[in-house]
């Protein structure tokens, strides 16, 4: 758990309002919920949507009943003494009961909807505010059995931090070796698979048990083209990585139609590509920019980048408007600690490179806990993503959220 | 110039042939790509119509270039 003291708190909690009732969420295994209530809690008068055929519940009668059970939803709300609320929650200790909560009282939403006005992240000697932001240092879930490529300018391969991790490397640029010599690719590598304990800092990394794929595809002046990324990409393919992390980008207003035929087959054969939104807006001098390549393919996910108070940072371009072209989630992606070139060991900068690799650790991360691949990776990233503020244009979906318990 | 060939999802299988194909018609094909369906390569831009034009290919795209700020840049 994060200590509210030592990091930022994304919400202030207020105690809910209830109504005495509580709502019994019912194991699908469960035949007979009217029966087990008799049973189990010794209600005598149990109601149910089955009563009512096909039509509503009838809430005069409802009001009448020590519980009503949703049959089709395998829920019943129940009046219950503590005794028999207890009972209730012995049993959602066995196979019967899922869940015994609380009846809430909801309102018509007012306009003030709150957020995250008061979110504010920073780097502890635990851990970097961004693992603290996305969710990433409370995560059980660490990418273990998961493949993540990362392709860049390589990976520092004598960089103590990786002592000990499973690490391929291979170059697609010609007369160049997989060492990085130029250091955003060790940088954004530390992001997305770095440790969450190294041996001196903060722990840096998202999915810090994942099997490194560190593909260069830009060389160590940083340039490249198309033909070294699809080389990379087809040999991450070939690798078996779920996750394909690209913070790389031209500023071209254009969809570049390879990466969209190429988005959509790594999507049909089970893996994803995340990419940065870019870094051509200035939002100080009211430029918004705009999504690039590749990351404006329709089937390629591009990651813009937050603050520490999970405002955008100024230099994180807006959704392009064709199609494809949307900013589709967010990652911390300013004033971003991670490994850099030994010597110098740690580096610490900005950009949508560095909220890229965040997004593809997380990725990892949720492959590593449900399973998902290729397009149900994608919606469940979406789905489970941090709602904010921020215009969707500029954020998607919101903060990358990783997997909790 | 360089160039990437999208190759056609029904084509995918016989990418080889395709890659033939397109070197007979003046294509310097550098990789050959499988299990994404794509082709890279150098051609004149003259033979550019008739690489478009041979079977099995999608599309034919100028290559893109992409740059990284240098190491001591604070915006990557």
């Amino acid at each position: 758990m994060i200590e509210p003291d030592s990091s930022g708190s994304r919400s202030t909690r207020q105690e809910p309002e209830t109504t005495g009732r509580f709502i019994v969420v019912f194991a699908e295994s469960e035949p007979d919920p009217p029966a087990f209530l008799r049973s189990a809690a010794g209600l005598s008068n149990v109601a149910s949507s089955r009563d009512f055929g096909r039509g509503p519940v009838d809430p005069e009668q409802a009001r009448g009943a020590d519980a009503t059970v949703f049959a089709a939803l395998g829920v019943a709300v129940v009046t219950a003494d503590p005794q028999q609320a207890g009972a209730l929650r012995s049993a959602s200790n066995q196979a019967n009961v899922v869940s015994v909560s609380p009846e809430l009282i909801h309102h018509v939403l007012s306009d003030a909807t709150g957020g995250d006005g008061s979110a504010s992240f920073q780097d502890t000697p635990q851990f970097t505010w961004g693992l603290q932001a996305a969710g990433a240092a409370a995560s059980p879930w660490t990418g273990d059995g998961i493949r993540v490529a990362v392709l860049d300018t390589g990976f520092d391969s004598s960089h103590p931090d990786f002592a000990g991790r499973q690490v391929t490397v291979e170059s697609f640029i010609a007369g160049e070796t997989a060492q990085d010599g130029h250091g955003h690719g060790t940088h954004c590598i530390g992001s997305s698979c770095g440790p969450r304990t190294p041996s001196t800092g903060p722990g840096y990394g998202v999915a810090c048990e994942a099997e490194i794929f560190a593909g260069k595809v830009l060389s160590d002046s940083g340039s490249g083209s198309d033909g070294g990324i699809i080389a990379g990409i087809e040999w991450a393919m070939m690798n078996g990585c779920a996750v394909i992390s690209m913070s790389l980008g031209a500023d071209v207003q254009q969809v570049h139609p390879p990466y969209t035929a190429i988005g959509r087959r790594v999507l049909d054969q089970g893996s994803l590509i995340i990419a940065a939104a870019g870094n051509n807006a200035d939002r100080r001098q009211n430029n918004f920019g705009f999504v690039g390549a590749p990351a404006n393919s329709p089937f390629i996910l591009a990651v813009g980048a937050l603050d520490q108070q999970l405002d955008l940072a100024y230099f994180s371009a807006r959704t392009l408007p064709v199609r494809g072209g949307q900013a589709d989630i967010a990652g911390p992606g300013y004033q971003v600690y991670s490994s850099w070139l030994m010597p110098d060991r740690y580096n610490t900068i900005s950009g949508t490179s560095m909220a890229t690799p965040h997004a593809a650790g997380v990725a990892a991360l949720w492959a590593q806990a449900t399973g998902y691949r290729g397009r149900e990776l994608w919606s469940v990233l979406m789905q489970e993503s941090h709602r904010l503020l921020a215009p969707s244009v500029d954020v998607g979906s919101g903060l990358v959220m990783a997997p909790q318990e | 110039m360089k160039l990437t060939v999208t190759v056609k999802e029904t084509h995918r299988s016989t990418i080889n042939d395709v890659a033939e194909q397109l070197r007979s018609c003046g294509m310097d094909v550098d990789r050959v790509m499988s299990v994404l369906g794509m082709i890279t390569g150098s051609a004149p831009q003259a033979s550019r119509s008739a690489l478009e034009a041979v079977d099995g290919v999608a599309a034919v795209d100028e290559e893109l270039p992409f740059r990284l700020p240098p190491p001591e840049s604070g915006i990557q």
